[in-house]
């Protein structure tokens, strides 16, 4: 008898294990980066992507849009004009692809997850970086090299209004 | 004697993959960024005026069982107040595993040459099933003050339209009669308007926060008008 009520008691709590199991989410504890405390953990491929994705217009823009881009590329101090000419359809380049890049992964994302099944994110960041990586060689060939280092020190001295949070997928 | 305890191990066995598989994580590899710069406007009686922008940009990647996420959605929300203008701005939601990128931009409007600015900024991301998954507080957010250094025009450069789009280059040379400027500009410089003709006086225009200058935040504004000495 004190068997049988043993075993039983033990199926109970598995069961009892189970429930609790399956709360409906769980959020790992999660990396923030404060890039004004601490820079040097913030890559220069994300402070890079930041930047762009802020600094970039599509080729429909609007005057205003096309007006804060005019602060924000005042910001880089260049003083060739041809580095100005230069940088704006690197940076029209940029921001098309990019949001083609997302439109095209959201799209899939959401077909994978209707079918019940999960999106391939790693192929995509891995696109998104190269993307980025590929626009800042652009920056290197095609500005003078006072041009591109003067973008080089701002990307990095703009880490300090940058927020990082990570919780186990790679930035 | 042997068979309750293979029962027990087995029993326990199931009870751990259950936990594990049971599980829901909630992966999210979120960016903000805030930036403040200064701008003067054609046509907008050459004040300046204070730009804030707010940023997010990331996703959120799900694993272990979630059950159906066909119909939860990401959300993300940008706070950007320039002397409360602006304001939460809402940006397109997306699916769970979607990607985000949003850009939410503030004008403070004209800004007389004294004022101050007072900036707020932050970024969130919310899912529809669980609420908040990212938040930050911008570093970008703080109280900006104008500072001026005064300068004189010298040359008049040529004023063209290419494009369609007026310019006329005014070299300045700087000439601070009064005061004593806090962030140094150049001797000399080379202003771009957006329009045509160059005033006799122009002042140049830079951010402040805490007593320190904002690196690269200026603009010049055509001063013939507007008396302020270098500060």
């Amino acid at each position: 008898m004190l068997k049988r009520l043993f075993y039983t008691g033990l199926v109970l709590s598995v069961f009892a294990l189970g429930t609790w199991a399956q709360t409906p989410h769980q959020h790992p504890n999660a990396t923030v980066v404060d890039g004004a405390r601490n820079p040097e953990l913030i890559p220069d491929s994300t402070a890079y992507r930041l930047w762009l994705v802020a600094v970039s217009l599509p080729p429909n823009s609007s005057e205003q849009q096309r007006t804060f881009q005019r602060a924000r590329l005042n910001k880089l101090e260049l003083t060739s004009e041809i580095d100005s000419l230069q940088l704006l359809p690197i940076l029209t380049d940029f921001k098309t692809q990019y949001l083609n890049m997302i439109a095209l992964y959201n799209e899939a994302a959401r077909a994978t997850l209707a079918q019940g099944g999960i999106p391939d994110q790693k192929l995509f960041l891995q696109q998104r970086d190269d993307l980025v990586s590929a626009t800042r060689a652009a920056i290197t060939q095609r500005l003078t090299p006072e041009g591109a280092a003067s973008i080089d020190a701002h990307v990095r001295e703009q880490k300090s209004h940058m927020h990082l949070q990570m919780t186990g997928v790679g930035q | 004697m042997r068979t309750p305890i293979i029962l027990v191990l087995a029993l326990l066995l199931l009870a751990v993959c259950g936990t594990a598989q049971a599980q829901c994580t909630i992966n999210t590899s979120y960016g903000v960024y805030d930036s403040v710069s200064i701008i003067s406007i054609a046509g907008q009686g050459d004040r300046a005026h204070v730009l804030s922008s707010v940023e997010i940009d990331g996703s959120a990647s799900m694993s272990g069982s979630c059950g159906d996420v066909t119909y939860v959605t990401h959300t993300p929300q940008t706070f950007n107040s320039v002397n409360n203008i602006g304001g939460w701005s809402y940006g397109s939601s997306g699916c769970a595993s979607c990607y985000l990128s949003d850009v939410n931009d503030q004008d403070s409007g004209p800004l007389d040459p004294t004022a101050s600015v007072n900036v707020s900024v932050e970024g969130e991301v919310v899912c529809s099933a669980v609420g908040l998954i990212f938040s930050s507080l911008g570093n970008g957010g703080g109280t900006f003050t104008q500072a001026h250094t005064n300068y004189d025009l010298s040359i008049v450069g040529p004023c063209s339209a290419p494009q369609g789009n007026i310019t006329q280059s005014c070299v300045v040379v700087k000439d601070c009669k009064s005061g004593t400027e806090s962030c140094p500009g150049p001797a000399r410089d080379t202003v771009i308007k957006n329009t045509c003709g160059c005033g006799q006086h122009f002042d140049r225009i830079s951010l402040k926060i805490k007593n320190k200058c904002v690196l690269g935040a200026h603009t010049y504004v055509d001063a013939d008008d507007l008396v302020v000495p270098c500060n």
